[in-house]
């Protein structure tokens, strides 16, 4: 909000250069954001907060340049001569509230023979330099003094007036008022209007209406200062969608005493510039009277709460050395803002002056010595609060330990945004089984972009996005993780019972999901090794050792087929017997969406579901004493076996001499017959009680190939390590 | 062994042939051969050797050469089978190209809200406080009422929310947590709150819809504006060095009072000007203040027996800060060319 220090100096009189203005309001609360000086004047941009309305003006922030410098402030204008020989003004109109809730007190002044016309150039001056646009002298009158004041005004044409009457009521069903801005408005009945004898003619503490307004042919006014409620002016504002510089005021609480003072500058400013005279009297309709709050305010709690001493030694605030003379700065801090201090022992009582509808309570006092004092004042120290010492979140081992083996795999972490379109969303997401119930996306009310709609139920969507992001971008290699949340309808679990008398959650379930994207060369080229891309077994590897990490063991199972994951290379991941996530490489149509063309390999896991799961135990086992000795097989099989049945019928063989069975080649081609491949086996024999002979292993050997043979219909290729 | 010392010379050199034959193109195996024929201990061509001063002079001689002659083949039958099995050869003393590129190995890195995030709770574990978490889609009763921001408050323009179908919004703060926290614990207390937030702003280079955020709350007995202060301070050190200073300024958020900005003294320039702090010297933190003691009498605590600070601030603005990040978009972008940057960021 911009402020004009030369308007502010009519206030306090101070020669302090605008620099130290700024560093003084600015340590008080009232943020000085930047300043510029032109034409002799410096337009300060201070930042303002919802709750001090009593700022939102010049004289209000004169008050607080005031108090900073302890400096007088000069009493405020608001008186005005009337003219004594016209009719008094409540026998020229008549005001009245309809709605005492909504109106605590409407006041009026009339004033006859204005001569409207364009404001001198003094007050044009001082309105365009804080953005206004001048309009004609009794309108920027009102507007000055909002501007000076705080308090909205409003100019009738009192001719215009139906009855001359002022009516404060609520408008009626289908009444209609066009606005000062030229729009014509529907009103409903929960709007408060101001209204003549016949129509609305205002929209209370909002705007104006058109056919009572001041024009070139007004020579009568009748000029409204009044106090609305700041919920009445809010709903009625909002539900036009329209903001003024008066319900900004209003909706943030105006100060019900300023009413008449307003009037009264506002009156004597108008017959200055614009001539006529003010009808003797103020007419008043009041239904709130103005009670000034009273609050007790401890000392030791003012010290305590912001953590000062206020006695001699330690960190003494600036006056005072002993407690009483730290009681008496509490005193002149106060007081200096207009507060009615009466001190007594170890407390004072404090009145609350009308502009001050922020402070409540004690602890509002409390901030008001604080900021006076300045915070610079107050030490530092660190809390001593008993406790058991540190806790972690929940699950974050285990999310730990899986970031670690995600970036010793090479996989970046990435972090995206939650808003997704339904469409790509739709496409993504998959059940790990047919008895899960329909995954049902969360939409939002106001999104910020049209394709931006749902809540993703699934971490894919932007993932993948962050995938096709980089392809476009030239990085081929793209390797990616992200731990996120993700949002479907569902049931809450039940409130725990200390929130059961609070409003019920969200029928909304929240996942700690983690999903992986790998897409393009296996490994970074190199002169040792050849080069590929990833596959399937890449993730596959991954997840099973990224999940070792968090000490859980990955069982992969068949998956219910989706649009997300290409048919027949997908698998689920299930953890002691329950579905847990998903792995697969990237449909050709979940890719033509992104305009990916390479291949991209998935996985999602849900790390909710794993939080009651316990990682395996470790419990040390012997290290073997007797050697082991392994044994490669070169196998012929049909195409159609599943490789892990070859290795369960080799480890049935022998499963207490089996240490381990690992492929270490597999290949097809035209050396083979068709429907077969070839796969390479390294076994390794190993005895927990004695060294295994050569006969023990050639004798375990020939069970093995004639196990393969009867079951799984493979044949040796030749064989190596054999004698 | 034979009884012609020049015959086991020949066996020995057969069997070294083929055994190296077997190992070829495996290095941790053709060192398994060094030490079958040449080990100190064990090896065939050693043993031998230390038959030689047994020997008749007449036979030393000409044995000696045979074998030393046999030694040096299997050094070099080692080093090259060695060389074309790409291992190390320093043990036969041979070169190798040792500005080859070595094998990469690339890490990946964690996100830098991640990393900030991770300094933030490590700071404050350290400190005894406990990392409390909580749900992203809120009730308006836990986002605002409880906050002492009633309906129709000003107060909620300062946030413009995103609002769910079905009912529930996404939480414009991770202060929610705080009230969750304080009805399922008595005081006193010490937590932080990290977490996801959200907002209706049109992203651009300092604004974005979703932000991380970390909030603090510490309820005691005597807690005071010190006690914030020395808090925020120790923070500030640990995330930017052992120079900054704090300093707080009177600012107004409705669920505490006092309240205050808290800022930062620039640990770019030391507080001098520079673009980091926009000329000011000041970084701009977050808020602050002594709980509301409408918050704590919502949540049935004594407010006149316990008081307590609380304060927020931006991981993604101290992720840019530190990281000297110029728009908030990269950080959800995903970009692997500005991933790959924290390499080594949280060390």
């Amino acid at each position: 909000m911009k402020f004009s220090l030369e308007w502010i100096r009519e206030f306090v009189e101070t020669t302090a250069e605008p620099d130290e203005v700024a560093v003084h309001l600015t340590a008080r609360g009232l943020a000085v954001e930047s300043f510029e000086t032109a034409h002799n004047d410096t337009i300060l941009e201070i930042e303002m907060f919802t709750n001090r309305p009593d700022c939102m003006n010049h004289y209000g922030v004169a008050r607080e340049l005031a108090a900073a410098l302890a400096h007088p402030l000069c009493p405020y204008p608001g008186t005005v001569s009337e003219d004594g020989k016209a009719e008094a003004a409540g026998s020229q109109a008549s005001v009245a509230i309809e709605e005492g809730d909504l109106c605590g007190r409407y006041t009026s002044r009339i004033v006859r023979g204005v001569k409207v016309g364009p404001s001198p150039d003094w007050l044009a001056r001082r309105l365009l330099a804080l953005g206004m646009r001048p309009v004609n002298n009794v309108v920027d009158a009102t507007n000055y003094v909002l501007w000076e004041f705080g308090q909205p005004l409003h100019a009738f044409d009192l001719k215009t007036l139906a009855g001359r009457k002022i009516i404060v009521r609520k408008a009626h069903r289908g009444e209609a008022l066009t606005t000062l801005d030229g729009i014509r408005r529907t009103l409903d009945p929960a709007m408060l209007v101001i209204a003549d004898a016949s129509h609305a003619v205002a929209l209370a503490g909002v705007m104006g209406g058109a056919p009572t307004m001041v024009t070139e042919a007004t020579t009568d006014l009748l000029l409204e200062s009044a106090h609305f409620s700041p919920s009445s002016v809010r709903r009625t504002a909002r539900s036009l969608g329209l903001s003024t510089d008066a319900s900004y005021r209003f909706e943030r609480g105006a100060d019900i005493e300023a009413s008449v003072p307003a009037l009264n500058r506002a009156a004597s400013l108008i017959t200055e510039i614009a001539g006529g005279s003010v009808s003797p009297g103020v007419l008043e309709a009041r239904t709130r009277a103005f009670v000034p709050r009273s609050i007790a305010l401890r000392t030791r709690r003012v010290w305590s709460l912001l953590g000062l001493s206020a006695g001699a030694g330690g960190n003494t605030v600036a006056s005072g050395n002993s407690v009483a003379d730290g009681d008496r700065t509490i005193g002149d801090v106060l007081t200096r803002l207009q507060f009615v201090v009466t001190q007594g022992k170890g407390s004072l009582t404090v009145e609350v002056p009308s502009h001050r509808l922020d402070i409540e309570r004690e602890e509002d006092l409390i901030e008001e010595v604080g900021r006076s004092l300045g915070y610079d004042a107050i030490p530092e120290r660190l809390p001593l609060i008993p406790g058991s010492g540190g806790v972690e979140r929940r699950g974050h081992r285990r999310e730990t330990a899986f970031r670690g083996a995600l970036q010793a795999a090479g996989v970046h972490e990435a972090s995206t945004t939650p808003f997704v379109s339904a469409a790509s969303d739709w496409t993504l997401r998959q059940r790990l089984s047919a008895e899960e119930p329909a995954i049902e996306p969360i939409g939002i009310e106001n999104p910020i972009a049209l394709d931006q709609e749902v809540l993703r139920t699934t971490l894919l969507p932007g993932l993948i996005g962050a995938v096709a992001h980089n392809i476009n971008r030239g990085t081929r290699e793209v390797r990616l993780f992200e731990i996120g949340r993700t949002f479907r309808r569902g049931t809450p679990p039940p409130p725990p019972h200390e929130l059961r008398k609070h409003p019920p959650a969200p029928p909304v379930e929240e996942t700690v999901s983690l999903a992986l994207a790998l897409s393009g060369a296996a490994r970074p080229i190199s002169w040792l090794d050849p080069a590929r891309d990833v596959t399937f077994w890449d993730i596959k590897g991954l997840v099973s050792a990224v999940m070792a990490a968090g000490g859980l063991e990955p069982v992969f199972a068949g998956l219910p087929t989706s649009e997300a994951l290409a048919p027949g290379a997908a698998a689920r991941v299930d953890v002691r017997g329950e579905p847990i996530g998903r792995i697969g490489g990237l449909s050709q149509s979940a890719r033509d969406r992104y305009g990916i063309k390479q291949e991209v390999f998935v996985a999602e896991l849900s790390l909710s579901a794993l939080w009651p799961v316990p990682s395996e135990g470790v419990s040390f086992e012997p290290l073997p004493r007797f050697p082991a000795v392994s044994r490669d097989l070169s196998l012929i099989i049909p195409a159609s076996r599943e490789y892990r049945d070859i290795e369960r019928t080799i480890a049935g063989v022998a499963p207490e001499r089996i240490a381990s069975v690992t492929l270490f080649d597999r290949f097809a081609g035209e050396m083979l017959p068709a429907g077969k491949i070839g796969a390479g086996v390294r076994i390794v024999f190993q005895d927990p009680e004695k060294t295994l002979t050569s006969e023990e292993i050639n004798e375990m050997l020939d069970r093995i190939v004639a196990a393969l043979g009867r079951e799984m219909d493979a044949t040796l290729r030749d064989s190596t390590g054999r004698p | 062994m034979n009884n012609d010392p020049v015959r086991d010379v020949e066996e020995i050199r057969s069997a070294f042939r083929r055994r190296l034959d077997e190992v070829a193109g495996v290095p941790a195996l053709i060192q398994e051969v060094r030490h079958e024929f040449l080990g100190r201990s064990r090896g065939r061509l050693t043993a031998l050797l230390k038959t030689l001063k047994d020997l008749p002079p007449a036979q030393r001689g000409a044995l000696g050469a045979a074998a030393n002659q046999l030694r040096t083949e299997i050094e070099d039958g080692l080093a090259s089978a060695l060389q074309s099995a790409g291992g190390p050869a320093g043990a036969t003393g041979r070169a190798i190209d040792t500005t080859l590129p070595g094998t990469s190995f690339p890490i990946g890195t964690a996100h830098p809200l991640t990393l900030v995030r991770l300094a933030i709770e490590e700071i404050f574990l350290g400190m005894g406080y406990t990392v409390e978490d909580g749900p992203e889609v809120e009730s308006d009763h836990f986002n605002f009422t409880a906050l002492n921001i009633p309906a129709d408050h000003p107060a909620r323009d300062m946030q413009d929310t995103l609002y769910l179908e079905g009912g529930g919004l996404l939480r414009t703060h991770t202060s929610p947590v705080q009230i969750r926290t304080m009805l399922k614990t008595r005081p006193p207390l010490k937590i932080i709150c990290p977490g996801r937030a959200y907002r209706r702003d049109a992203p651009d280079a300092t604004h974005s819809p979703v932000f991380n955020q970390v909030e603090a709350l510490a309820v005691g007995h005597g807690i005071s504006l010190a006690d914030l202060k020395g808090t925020l301070h120790e923070m500030a050190r640990r995330l930017f060095g052992p120079r900054v200073r704090v300093r707080l300024i009177p600012s107004y958020f409705p669920f505490v009072e006092p309240g205050a900005q808290f800022d930062v003294s620039c640990f770019v320039c030391d507080g001098d000007g520079c673009r980091t702090c926009k000329r000011s010297g000041w970084i701009e933190m977050g808020g602050a203040g002594m709980v509301h003691p409408a918050v704590l009498e919502g949540v049935g605590y004594d407010s006149e027996e316990w008081t307590g600070f609380a304060f927020g601030c931006g991981i993604d603005r101290i992720a840019m800060v530190k990281y000297d990040i110029s728009d908030i978009r990269l950080l959800y972008e995903n970009d692997v060319r500005f991933l790959e940057q924290f390499r080594g960021a949280g060390a």
